[in-house]
Formats: C-alpha cells, sequence, structure tokens
C-alpha cells in the first residue's frame, strides 16, 4: 500500500491519434507505464515513434493539432487527467507537471523579457504579487546557472545563447516544484558540450526536488546518464521496458538490440563497423498486420508477420513485446546485425 | 538604437530629392502652358510672354529646379495661378487639419473593426463565422470606395434621412466619410491579423504558455497578439500615411475639403504651382510617416538587430 502512494504518474493504455485527410494516424498505440517519486524514466524511440506526443498527450497539450486522446487513462496521484476540465488542467500544467521542449532557441516569447516569462508562472500558480514573484524568478535564474540573473532577467530572449536558453526554460518549469518534470529532447538542439551541463543540471534539480522525471530522447547515450527505468517505443508502442542497467545489459527486443548495436564506440574505427538497422519505420497509415518491427527484423518468422506480439513480462518489470522471447523464451544472438557493407 | 534613427532620417534626404524632382518635371512634362493658363483664354501671344518671363519659365530648366528648391526649403510653395493665395498659407491654414482629423479617425475605425474581426476569426478557425467575416473582409477589400461612398449616401441621407451629404465639421458630417475608409482599411488589417495570429499559435513558444498553464486569454492576448502585430503596425502606417496624404476620392465624394479634393480642384483648374506645391507636400508627408513607421517597428520588434 505504501508503495502505491508513490506511484506519481501511471498511464495506462493510453491512445492518442492524429486524424487527418489521409486517415487516422495512431500516434501512440496502448501505451502503459508508471513512474515513482524520486524515479526518472526515459522513454527512446526514433522520430515519429510518438514519444513526444506521450509527452503532450500527458500534458493534454495537443491544442491546435488535429490529434486527440482516443483511449486510456493518464492517472496522476491517482486522478484521471483525460476526465479534468481545461480550467483545472490548466492549474496542473507548469505547477504540478511542467515540460522542457526541444527548441530553446523557438519556445521562448522573443518580445517578453526572461524575468517576466519566468514571474509570470508563479503569479499564476502562487498567490504572489508582482514584485515578490519577479524576485522569485531572479533567484531561479541564479538557481540554473546563469550569471548576473538581475540583468539577465530584465533581457529578451534574443540576447541569450541556446543553452542559456534552455537553462531559462529550465527555470521555467521548476519555478513551481513540480511533482513530475517531462524533459521532451531537452539537448538535441544543443551544441554537445552544452549538452552534458544541460543534462547534469537536470538530474541535480531532480535529486534536489524529489520529483520524478520523464525523460523523452531518440540518445540512448542521454537515457543512460540520467534514467533509472527506460521504455523503448517504436510506431506508438512501448516494445520493451527494463531498468537502464538490465537493458544496456541485455536488450530483449531485436529492435533495442540493433539501436545499441548502432551506438558508435571507441573501437569502432571506421563506417565498416557501425550497424545500422535496415529498411525504415512503416508508414504510420500503412502499419504492419504482424509486429511492427518484423518488416526490419532479423529475427522475424512467419508468426511474427500475422501476429502482433503481447507485452510480455518476462520477470519482475522486465517487458518485451517479441513472438521471438515469448516461444522459445531463449537468448537471441546479438551476431544477426550485419554490417551495411558486409552483407 | 538612436544610431538607427538618425541613420533612417538621413535616409529620408535622397528620397525627398527625388521626389521633388520628380514632382519638378511632371509638371514641365505636362502638356499646356501655366503662363497661358495664368494669362486666360483670351491672351495674346505678347501677354503670354511677358507672363512666361515674369514667372522664369524662360531660364534653363536646371536654374527653375534650383530655384524651386531654394525657395521650398525657406517655405515658398508659391502662389495658386487661380486663387492667387499662398500654397503653404492654403494647405496648412485650410485643408491639412481637415485631412489629419479624417485620417485619424479613417485609421482608428479601420484598426478598431481590423483588429477585432481578425482576432474573433483567428481564435474561431474554421467556424462559420470565421468564414463569413472574412468573406465581408473580402467584400471590404474588393469594394472601390467611391461605390461604397454612394451606397452610403443613399442608404443613409437619402433613404433614411439619418445623415448630411457632404461637408466636414459636425461630427453627424463625419460619420460617413469616416465609415467608407475605415471600412476598406479595416478589411485588410482583419485579414492580416489572422494570418498573423493563426502562424503565430502554431509556435513554440505559444505551446510553452499553455505548458506553463496559461488561460486562452493570456495566450492569445498576451503572447500571441503581440507577436501577431507587429506586422500590422508597417500596414497601419502605411494606410494612415496613404490617407494622410489625402483620400482624393472619399473627399470629393463627401465635398470635404481636404488635401484630397485640393489635389482634384487643382488639377481640374491647371493650377500647376498649386498641384506642384500639394503634390511636393503630400509626398514629404508620406516619407515623413514611413520614417516613423518603420522607427516604431524596430522599437517594438526586439528581435530585430539593432545594427
Amino acid at each position: 500500500m505504501e508503495k502505491d502512494k508513490d506511484i506519481v504518474l501511471q498511464v495506462e493504455n493510453l491512445q492518442t491519434s492524429f486524424f487527418t485527410e489521409d486517415g487516422e494516424l495512431k500516434a501512440v498505440n496502448d501505451v502503459s507505464f508508471s513512474i515513482e517519486k524520486g524515479q526518472s524514466l526515459g522513454i527512446v524511440g526514433e522520430s515519429g515513434s510518438g514519444k513526444s506526443i506521450t509527452s503532450l498527450s500527458i500534458l493534454r497539450l495537443l491544442t491546435g493539432t488535429t490529434g486527440k486522446i482516443i483511449g486510456g487513462k493518464i492517472l496522476f496521484k491517482g486522478e484521471d487527467l483525460t476526465t479534468f476540465s481545461e480550467k483545472k488542467m490548466q492549474s496542473i500544467r507548469g505547477n504540478r507537471i511542467s515540460m522542457i521542449f526541444q527548441e530553446p532557441m523557438t519556445s521562448l516569447n522573443p518580445t517578453i523579457t526572461i524575468g517576466e516569462q519566468i514571474a509570470e508562472v508563479i503569479r499564476g500558480h502562487q498567490k504572489k504579487d508582482r514584485k515578490s514573484a519577479w524576485e522569485d524568478a531572479v533567484k531561479m535564474l541564479s538557481g540554473v546557472g546563469i550569471p548576473e540573473p538581475e540583468k539577465r532577467a530584465k533581457q529578451y530572449p534574443f540576447q541569450l545563447s541556446g543553452g542559456m536558453r534552455q537553462r531559462v526554460m529550465i527555470a521555467i518549469a521548476i519555478s513551481c516544484q513540480p511533482e513530475l518534470l517531462i524533459a521532451d529532447e531537452p539537448t538535441t538542439a544543443l551544441d554537445v558540450t552544452i549538452q552534458a551541463q544541460i543534462l547534469s543540471l537536470i538530474k541535480k534539480i531532480q535529486r534536489r526536488s524529489g520529483g520524478a522525471l520523464v525523460m523523452i530522447t531518440h540518445d540512448l547515450g542521454v537515457i543512460a546518464e540520467t534514467c533509472d527505468a527506460v521504455a523503448v517505443m517504436y510506431c506508438g508502442k512501448i516494445v520493451e521496458y527494463a531498468s537502464v542497467a538490465e537493458l544496456f545489459e541485455s536488450p530483449k527486443h531485436p529492435y533495442t538490440m540493433g539501436l545499441l548495436n548502432s551506438i558508435p564506440s571507441h573501437e569502432t574505427d571506421s563506417e565498416e563497423d557501425l550497424y545500422i538497422i535496415d529498411g525504415q519505420v512503416p508508414s504510420p497509415y500503412e502499419l504492419p498486420n504482424g509486429c511492427l518491427f518484423a518488416p526490419r527484423c532479423p529475427y522475424a518468422k512467419e508468426i511474427c508477420q500475422n501476429a502482433l506480439p503481447e507485452l510480455l513480462n518476462l520477470y519482475g518489470n522486465r517487458l518485451v513485446r517479441c513472438h521471438m522471447q515469448q516461444t522459445e523464451g531463449r537468448e537471441l544472438e546479438h551476431d544477426r546485425w550485419k554490417s551495411p557493407s558486409g552483407s | 538604437m538612436l544610431i538607427f534613427i538618425v541613420r533612417r532620417l538621413l535616409q529620408t534626404i535622397p528620397v525627398l530629392l527625388g521626389v521633388s524632382l520628380v514632382v519638378f518635371l511632371m509638371i514641365h512634362l505636362m502638356p499646356g502652358c501655366p503662363a497661358r493658363a495664368m494669362a486666360g483664354e483670351a491672351a495674346d501671344p505678347a501677354q503670354i510672354e511677358i507672363m512666361r518671363e515674369q514667372m522664369g519659365l524662360n531660364d534653363p530648366v536646371l536654374v527653375q529646379y534650383f530655384r524651386f528648391i531654394s525657395r521650398a526649403l525657406t517655405g515658398d510653395l508659391g502662389t495658386s495661378v487661380v486663387s492667387g493665395r499662398s500654397v503653404v498659407d492654403e494647405i496648412f491654414e485650410a485643408r491639412f487639419a481637415i485631412t489629419f482629423h479624417l485620417a485619424i479617425l479613417g485609421t482608428l475605425t479601420a484598426v478598431v473593426l481590423g483588429l477585432i474581426i481578425g482576432i474573433v476569426s483567428a481564435t474561431m478557425k474554421d467556424s462559420f463565422l470565421d468564414v463569413l467575416l472574412m468573406l465581408v473582409a473580402l467584400f471590404g477589400l474588393s469594394i472601390p470606395n467611391f461605390w461604397l461612398a454612394i451606397l452610403l449616401i443613399i442608404e443613409f441621407s437619402v433613404n433614411r434621412g439619418l445623415l448630411p451629404i457632404v461637408g466636414w465639421g459636425e461630427l453627424n458630417q463625419m460619420i460617413l466619410p469616416t465609415l467608407t475608409l475605415g471600412i476598406s482599411g479595416a478589411a485588410i488589417i482583419a485579414r492580416m491579423t489572422r494570418a498573423n495570429l493563426l502562424d503565430v499559435l502554431s509556435q513554440d513558444y505559444i505551446r510553452t504558455a499553455r505548458a506553463k498553464g496559461a488561460g486562452e486569454l493570456i495566450v492569445i492576448y498576451k503572447h500571441a497578439l503581440r507577436n501577431a502585430l507587429i506586422p500590422v503596425i508597417t500596414v497601419v502606417g502605411l494606410q494612415f500615411g496613404g490617407l494622410l496624404t489625402g483620400a482624393i476620392i472619399t473627399e470629393t465624394v463627401f465635398a470635404i475639403n481636404g488635401m484630397g479634393r485640393l489635389i482634384m480642384q487643382s488639377i481640374t483648374q491647371r493650377d500647376v504651382i498649386m498641384i506642384q506645391g500639394t503634390v511636393l507636400v503630400v509626398s514629404i508627408l508620406f516619407v515623413a510617416v514611413n520614417a516613423i513607421v518603420d522607427i516604431t517597428y524596430r522599437l517594438v520588434n526586439k528581435r530585430v538587430d539593432l545594427n
């Protein structure tokens, strides 16, 4: 019972679809996961795998798109966010659940000062007057490592570098001490040197606040650095779920293996040794009937083409969606992944 | 910023010189001789020749141009061939105030109407109201001013007898001309506001504002509108500049004695000195308004690099 109380977010069978002229696009298709207080969960996947749409669905931020949550529950501290009124969602956003976006260059309003963009959230969610909200905003700026915060607070986004702007985004996100922080590719648009700084800042803030963190990325390196558990998404579905250590130690899904094999390492000395996953992500309008990964999978058998595998609990909370694991239960050998020039 | 303002003002000098040259040459290239016009229909060649000499029309063109410029710089734009009144006096003592008044009222109406229609349309995109309003705006954009003015006169003055047909000064005389100018201006502003607002509403920073828990009103009026209106400022400025230089057709239809009607009257009366002076003043006003718009644009748009 005690453990249940610590669950911050529990997503159950979430389905989000976009309705376009070409038909229904199932961006998030039956996704479930949960995250406890103090835990950080990584969601990893290629572009179009539905990871960002999952996060936007949690905050119900699909406004202005044709996207709609069509099924499932999003339980935040036991309350289902999908049933909340827009008004009630507004009191949650930026206050109890916050989000950091991918593009720091365009995610800040160009016509409003940095300080006001932070103070605005504080005023919106806490009963504070302009002056003390502004003072808090300056404190937040120095908290995320921005030098001369009083001066910076009066500046506009164009006067700051990309890394600085992402720090401001973080300051906005954490200004009301949220219980859940969602970071959607927070470092993708930044230089490598800045990436490490931003990641360690996010990690530090999470440890200090004890809140839950959802880290969305396509970069397994980011996951390794910041997360406890990881969900691998492919075509709107979770294909594997494991603790970070286990995932890197022994990936169970062929797609995860492929991903891990395609990370260049120090031993990779030429392009020949770099593995790639053959083929392309299937079009979301024409998803395969069977396993979504079957067309690209080197282990695929007949059953994979015909039936969608269930998400199988191997042991503990180790989940994988693969027929090979289900029917044979044996370890798949990694060497089926071929180098591009080797075959 | 100061450097920008100074540089922008300096840029107007060559433009104004060009304008003065064009205005000057235009008069001289026009068929018909101003001396003949001034001397009257019955004048014989000798009288016309005396008149030409008096007006300096026998001097080389370059000399005439420099005389025109140096007099203009001292605020002397000559005297009307028809009324004998100084051009500067005619414009600034009688006509300019009326046109300025009309331009302000017309622009205000256009801005208020245009913004309301544009914002409502954008926030209710693709609704029946949006389609209806944009259709109305398209009409407003397509209907020529003189026709709209006549329609308004027929309905409100002739049929209902509510408002006077002509003149300027009384409040009820101002309503129809203001509406005429306001409606066509509003149509452009409405369409631009709608398009810009929709564009801005799909930007990343609007999603950020929503992620901060901002309500729809704050999202639109605080976060979106500021950014959406930056290009609209330019259009409003140009419209105001256009109206300030005289709404020739509207002023003529409603018999308002502003600068537009002055230009019209001078042309029909072949009052070359008056045409020359008025067109020059009007051009200077337009260039000045444009410079002010540019400077305002820089002040409002924080993203524009100051260098």
